[in-house]
């Protein structure tokens, strides 16, 4: 039984990294159609900066203030990755618009700069991020243990996935954001501002990654490839669950990380990678619009 | 009110608006009419600032607009109304009809009168947008292009598609929205009757450019007709060229 139960929480500890990287893929390449291959190195910077946030509360402030490094550096990972997006969709991405596969390559070209900018300043060992005190250990139900750090991701992840919710639903800027992702010239007549808002929405779809970033630096060594191990599910997520979803983000994130967890359990992580992606490959082959397709009686939906 | 003057625009290499001139006065309903693929709509994109690269001046209210963002001519209180409605399919009536107060950052709310000039809308604020039918669209775009008062409201063919018990309700509409809040109207149609019903100016285009113009009280229908089915501004020498002039 507690084997079952252990399973499950890590399963529901992995999907919810899927699902927080996702939240930013979901706006970049749900809303706003951009196929950005550099996603996972915002996931790479906000992992690094919460190392070097680490290090410079080690090297400059006492000890006792030691363990707020880590709120610190949720709040420094998501503006920095905020501004770098603002500053590449303004670049690069605004220039791209409509036009998929030079966006694909653009992209690509950056997260080959991007890490090896990271090689070159890091160098290509890992770093590793030691959890403050609060975040150590576990709480013990029976024969269970469940991590502080992992119990912290997922509440971590609620809490942006209700923020997300907010902005995209209910405030003046996700309206905005939407009326422009459906009709860029439509919502200019409406006097919207698309230019920016196409910026911030970039933005904070890089920003989303950046905070994924810092809670995975929690988990393991943080290298410059810690981006590329989980872009592709994260694709996999925001096609799977119907592009442009939210909902169907949290439950593709559910489906990937918890049959990952589950097949691995009885084979191998490679295995288990392979036979997650056949399955979701013929699923689709099924349903190619993913599992919340958005549905209207406009023919261009 | 509104002034293009000389407009030129192509799409690539071909030239859809050759040397463009037409005004419309204040508080006037004005249309423009010609056969598919004139450059009507297009000569609407250009006020908007929706096509690339025009040349020519669109002059609002003495201010030359011709370099201003789409956003900012909107701003400056061009409302529109484009062919297909292109309402967003996604968000509700209501978000559809405040999109453009909170763009301008107003927080008020939607005016009564849209509600009394289109009642089907308040019936349907929590559906959303793209659930609508043709007809109750094309009121939905109308008002949600009235929210934000603009001084001068521009519809590319509000006829097209709808019924005719629709279209009637629309006529009736774009008449109270100009006799009653004095908004002036530039209408893009092909539908005649529906125009000669409801104008005070015509103009008709063919080829890019404007054959024909006079008040609509004087125009005849069938003038009209001949000029959209035979591209030809005479008839046996019955029927004159008129020039445009401006004001």
């Amino acid at each position: 039984m507690s084997e079952w139960i252990t399973l499950i929480f890590n399963g529901l500890s992995l999907s919810s990294i899927i699902l927080l990287t996702s939240l930013g893929l979901a706006i970049t390449f749900g809303l706003m159609r951009v196929i950005n291959m550099a996603h996972g190195e915002f996931l790479m910077i906000g992992a690094y900066m919460t190392y070097v946030i680490q290090e410079l509360f080690k090297t400059y402030l006492p000890h006792s203030v030691l363990g707020l490094y880590y709120p610190c550096a949720l709040v420094v990972s998501f503006g920095i990755t905020f501004l770098l997006g603002c500053a590449l969709e303004k670049a690069v991405i605004s220039r791209l618009y409509g036009r998929e596969i030079d966006s694909l390559l653009a992209t690509w070209g950056i997260s080959l700069i991007f890490q090896q900018a990271a090689r070159s300043i890091f160098g290509t060992q890992g770093v590793n991020v030691t959890a403050p005190d609060y975040l150590s250990g576990g709480l013990t139900v029976g024969a269970c243990t469940f991590s502080y750090n992992r119990l912290f991701i997922i509440l971590l992840v609620l809490v942006c996935l209700v923020l997300v919710w907010l902005m995209m639903y209910r405030s003046n800027f996700g309206k905005q954001m939407n009326a422009v992702m459906q009709n860029r010239p439509m919502a200019q007549c409406m006097g919207i501002n698309s230019r920016k808002i196409d910026c911030m929405t970039f933005g904070l779809g890089s920003a989303l990654a950046g905070v994924a970033g810092c809670s995975l630096a929690l988990l393991g060594s943080i290298d410059s490839t810690i981006g590329q191990n989980y872009i592709v599910q994260c694709f996999i997520t925001v096609v799977l669950g119907g592009v442009g979803n939210l909902i169907g983000s949290v439950v593709g994130s559910g489906i990937v990380g918890g049959s990952t967890i589950f097949v691995q359990h009885y084979t191998s992580s490679m295995i288990a990678n392979a036979v997650v992606l056949l399955i979701i490959i013929l699923f689709l082959q099924k349903k190619p619009q993913g599992l919340f397709a958005l549905k209207s009686r406009q023919l261009d939906e | 009110m509104l002034n293009i003057e000389h407009l030129d625009a192509c799409y690539g290499e071909s030239r859809v608006i050759t040397d463009l001139s037409l005004e419309v006065s204040d508080k006037r309903i004005v249309c423009l009419i010609g056969r598919n693929g004139v450059g009507k709509s297009t000569t609407l994109k250009s006020v908007m600032g929706l096509v690339k690269n025009p040349t020519g001046r669109v002059i609002l209210d003495g201010e030359d607009i011709s370099q201003l963002n789409t956003y900012d001519r909107s701003r400056k209180g061009i409302g529109y109304v484009p062919q297909g409605r292109e309402i967003f399919s996604r968000l509700t009536v209501q978000e559809n009809l405040e999109i453009g107060l909170r763009a301008r950052g107003d927080k008020g709310s939607v005016p009564e009168y849209l509600y009394d000039l289109f009642p089907i809308l308040p019936k349907f604020a929590k559906r959303k947008g793209g659930d609508l039918s043709g007809g109750q669209q094309q009121q939905l775009a109308i008002a949600r292009a009235l929210v934000t008062k603009p001084k001068i409201l521009i519809l590319d063919e509000p006829t097209e598609g709808i019924q005719p018990s629709i279209i009637e309700n629309i006529g009736d509409a774009i008449r109270t929205i100009n006799r009653e809040l004095g908004i002036t109207v530039l209408i893009v149609e092909q539908y005649l009757d529906f125009v000669l019903g409801i104008s005070d100016e015509l103009y008709v285009m063919e080829h890019g450019g404007i054959v024909f113009h006079d008040q609509t009280a004087n125009i005849k229908a069938e003038q009209v007709q001949r000029i959209m089915t035979t591209g030809s501004t005479t008839n046996n020498g019955a029927y004159k060229k008129v020039n445009v002039t401006m004001k």
